[in-house]
């Protein structure tokens, strides 16, 4: 980029600050500077991220990097003697922050009250610390300045002389708040001075980020209020609608508490517009928002971090500008591409290790980012804490531990210890839910199975593991965990049973996960994830009325849920309510833009309302976000080629399935003679193409035939011919299965079925009948038998080519029908089930184990 | 009767701020002026109460 979009960059984090609440306001007129840059820039939701947890939350949007990455994992960290815990600290930041990037090219910024930001770092400019407004007297005389707060050291005094102690603040600054404040009895209720303190903490933050912005020299300003947050915490319940439960006069006191601190916000956001000046940028932001109406939470369980639960998923995003689009709305903003915009906003390059995109959408002019490996090891002056200052916390705790272990340093007291081991417990479980976020489920398998296996009697950390474990298709052991944690608590009975219903949904068994959901309905049945759960079921089944319902009741539980949405949608498209699928497919992406399933199936309904340039657009999203997605390339040769007529654009794409996409390969396995040609039998009778050179004929073993292919025996030695089992069924034996190139997608049907009928088959094969009439079992054979196939599965686990649903013989027997139902789910394809169940002659299950 | 320039009123609105001793929500959502001109009010209250 030739020189900065932007003369210089304000930033306003409001936590916890929700258009929910904002745009009553707005219509009102009660919030008019907010009005202003919304009408002179763009606006739209901000995605958070889980777990949704202020510190976390705010040092992505600073670094635009996950917790992973920056280190940030919780509100208090153990001090590096790991004798006690303090509130979490700049030094614990494992990377480099926006501060630091524009440190190191000689770019200003005044930081104000970023979380966390102390002790402040010495960047270039100014940093005013998150504890710079902590009130730590009664009196405001006795109020000193805590050391570290104000970088440089020079502006320290004079800040502090900016500070509201809330011995300053009257009646007349409460009014607004609480009109009728004076009628309370201040003795019993305390809500006024947890007020008074919070808009004490907010003003003097505010003092010196303005003092600041008038004073010293400045590209960026960024300030952070907590203030919001706090007050929503404490009074978002008195907040009208009246809640069921809640005091009435306490109600009548305090229900203009939430609406009246927008109003300040925005008083004072009129401030910043005027001090920043016309060539500003000028950013708002939120990490996320909060639950304002019907979905705020009744009670709050006894548990940390439980205050989160009444956190929204969206934050808010506003940025007004030179260059910025005037009066637009932007889709699919996350807190992550925050720090990466606002570094092109000042013409640098964006980390390739930053986790977030540009918000391009944003500009007047289109604007390719530019981009550097990482900021990491640029060298300069960053104005960084030293090295000796940086601690990662929860490593230093090891080395405290050894040192304790060798007789050097006294434990410290058996609770304080209790203290600090629950603190990097709750770190570590943060750790395991941002990988999860992250779709990462092998990084937080071993955290969460130490916690769990250190914890057992913490129901948080053994779903959390289950949850993982299913994403991991780990079925087996995340069952024992369920079965493990339903003799805890019975209160989370109903959460073991929705995770049950999750599990069989995932093993293609959806008919089977219904009952759970019905349980785990009679007590959750308030949280929309249910519905979704039992939509997504629905639609595996085809019973698309059935899904329509499920999702609608998600949607009128919380009308803004990305997931219902696309549910919603893909269920009207297969009602041929192609309008009204298109609606709810455009409001999930909308919300949550990066959903690649939710523009695969706008594509779909595009084409089918005959709107192709449109359709062209989302299936271009969908490569974009799944280059090797096959289908989203096939409509877009069929379109180019057929509709928009565009030879050139449909070569382009078919040209690029050739190179680039493998198709998959469906593969039924098993030992020999556990019902493999049985199962090529149903899936050739439900419509799917067999790969087979029938030279292998039918025999009085196999009378309906083996459908083999003679090339698979040499697999082994030659896999080179692969290619024509591409989007066919191909028999392969489970002890070759590993010869399969590894270039290809697999769907395996693996037939499982008692080893004793295994050998009974296979030695009347062979002609020793006599044998087994004699009942001569060969154990050694069997042993190895078992020994190969499980083999198999553990190799089966460590290559995520293959998707395995594993099928019983006897099932296939006794249940012909859901096994077909649940075989035509799993490889995805409109299968003819009457047909699959008809191939089966329950007359051939001949040998039986005794 | 003559009418009164809304833009004129506006300005002086702008121009001439209050100051009660009391304080304002409007006065600390100025910042720093606000709050500098603020106390400057209380302290001089305090004097010409004291003076009495």
């Amino acid at each position: 980029m030739d020189k900065p979009l932007a003369k210089k960059v304000l930033v306003l984090g409001w936590d916890a600050a929700d258009w929910k609440i904002i745009n009553p306001l707005l219509d009102a007129g009660q919030m008019p500077a907010l009005e202003s840059l919304i009408a002179r820039g763009v606006m739209g939701d901000l995605a958070t991220l889980d777990p949704v947890l202020s510190p976390i939350l705010w040092t992505s949007i600073a670094t635009g990097k996950t917790g992973d990455k920056h280190g940030i994992l919780n509100f208090v960290e153990p001090v590096p003697e790991q004798t006690e815990i303090r509130p979490v600290t700049s030094t614990s930041r494992k990377c480099k922050a926006l501060w630091n990037i524009l440190s190191q090219n000689d770019l200003k910024s005044n930081i104000v009250g970023w979380w966390p930001s102390n002790p402040a770092e010495p960047i270039n400019g100014v940093m005013v610390s998150n504890l710079f407004q902590k009130v730590t007297s009664e009196k405001a005389k006795d109020w000193k300045l805590q050391g570290g707060t104000v970088h440089p050291e020079r502006l320290a005094e004079t800040l502090a002389e900016y500070r509201v102690h809330p011995m300053e603040i009257t009646g007349s600054h409460i009014l607004p708040f609480v009109p009728n404040a004076k009628s309370i009895d201040q003795e019993k209720d305390k809500n006024l001075t947890t007020i008074v303190k919070y808009l004490a903490e907010c003003s003097s933050l505010h003092n010196a980020a303005t003092w600041l912005m008038e004073n010293e020299p400045w590209d960026l300003t960024a300030v952070y209020f907590d203030t919001i947050d706090h007050i929503c915490h404490g009074f978002m319940k008195f907040r009208p609608p009246y809640m069921i439960g809640v005091d009435k006069e306490m109600y009548e006191f305090y229900k203009d508490v939430v609406d009246s601190v927008y109003r300040f916000h925005d008083m004072m956001l009129d401030r910043y517009i005027k001090l920043a000046g016309e060539d500003a940028t000028i950013i708002i932001i939120s990490d996320h928002g909060f639950h304002s109406d019907h979905l705020r939470p009744k009670r709050l369980p006894s548990e940390p971090m439980a205050p989160a639960l009444e956190h929204r998923q969206y934050g808010i995003f506003c940025m007004a500008g030179p260059g910025i689009q005037k009066d637009e709305r932007i889709y699919g903003a996350t807190l992550l591409d925050i720090a990466p915009t606002i570094l092109t906003l000042f013409g640098l390059p964006v980390g390739k290790d930053m986790d977030g995109k540009v918000l391009t959408q944003s500009f007047e002019e289109k604007i390719i980012p530019e981009y550097i490996e990482s900021w990491e090891n640029v060298p300069g002056n960053a104005g960084q804490h030293s090295s000796e200052m940086q601690q990662d916390p929860f490593a230093a705790q090891e080395a405290m531990k050894q040192l304790i272990e060798l007789g050097y340093i006294e434990a410290p007291a058996e609770d304080k210890q209790k203290t600090v081991n629950k603190v990097i417990d709750e770190s570590q479980f943060n750790l395991a839910r941002i990988f999860l976020f992250k779709e990462q489920p092998e990084m937080a398998e071993p955290i969460l199975e130490a916690l769990h296996n250190n914890s057992p009697n913490i129901a948080r950390y053994g779903l959390k593991y289950a949850e993982c474990l299913q994403k991991l298709r780990k079925f087996d052991v995340c069952m024992d965990v369920i079965e493990k944690l339903k003799k805890l608590d019975k209160k989370d009975l109903p959460h073991l049973d929705y995770l049950e219903g999750v599990l069989l949904v995932s093993r293609n068994m959806p008919r089977k996960a219904l009952p759970f959901f019905r349980k785990a309905m009679e007590s959750i049945s308030h949280m929309p994830d249910i519905h979704i759960k039992v939509g997504e079921a629905f639609l595996k089944l085809k019973e698309w009325e059935e899904a329509r319902i499920a999702f609608n009741k998600a949607l009128e539980i919380d009308p803004e849920n990305a997931g219902a949405h696309v549910g919603l949608g893909i269920a009207l498209l297969r009602k041929n309510d192609l309008e009204e699928a298109v609606d709810h497919l455009l409001s999930s992406v909308s919300l949550i833009f990066n959903n690649p399933l939710a523009h695969y199936f706008l594509g779909e309904a595009f084409y089918r309302m005959e709107m192709y340039e449109r359709a062209v657009e989302a299936f271009k999203v969908v490569t974009t976000y799944q280059p090797g997605n096959r289908k989203a390339h096939l409509f877009l040769v069929k379109i180019f080629s057929n509709n928009i007529k565009d030879p050139i654009e449909a070569e382009k794409h078919k040209t690029f399935i050739k190179n680039n996409i493998k198709g998959t390969v469906t593969i039924v396995s098993g030992m020999p003679r556990s019902g493999t040609s049985m199962m090529m039998q149903m899936l050739n009778a439900g419509g799917m193409e067999i790969l087979t050179d029938n030279v292998r004929l039918n025999d009085e073993n196999n009378p309906k035939g083996y459908l083999e292919y003679q090339k698979v025996k040499n697999l082994a030695s030659d896999n080179s011919w692969m290619h024509e089992g591409q989007n066919k069924v191909v028999k392969v034996i489970a002890q070759l299965l590993q010869y399969l190139p590894i270039n290809y997608t697999y769907k395996v049907i693996f037939m499982e079925r008692e080893m004793e009928e295994i050998i009974q088959s296979q030695q009347i094969m062979l002609g020793k009948k006599a044998d087994v009439d004699k009942k001569i079992y060969p154990t050694s054979l069997a042993e190895t038998f078992k020994k190969q196939l499980e083999k198999t599965r553990s190799w089966i686990k460590t290559h995520p080519q293959f998707e395995v649903t594993y099928v019983s013989y006897t099932d296939v027997i006794n249940n012909p029908t859901e096994v077909a139902e649940n075989i035509s789910l799993f490889v995805d394809a409109d299968l003819n089930i009457a047909a699959m169940a008809l191939a089966i002659d329950e007359n051939l299950y001949r040998n039986r184990k005794k | 009767m003559e009418k009164s320039n809304p833009s004129e009123n506006k300005k002086k609105t702008h121009d001439t701020i209050e100051i009660p001793v009391e304080g304002s929500l409007g006065l600390l959502a100025l910042g720093a002026v606000g709050l500098k001109a603020w106390r400057k009010k209380r302290e001089e209250e305090q004097l010409k109460q004291k003076s009495k």
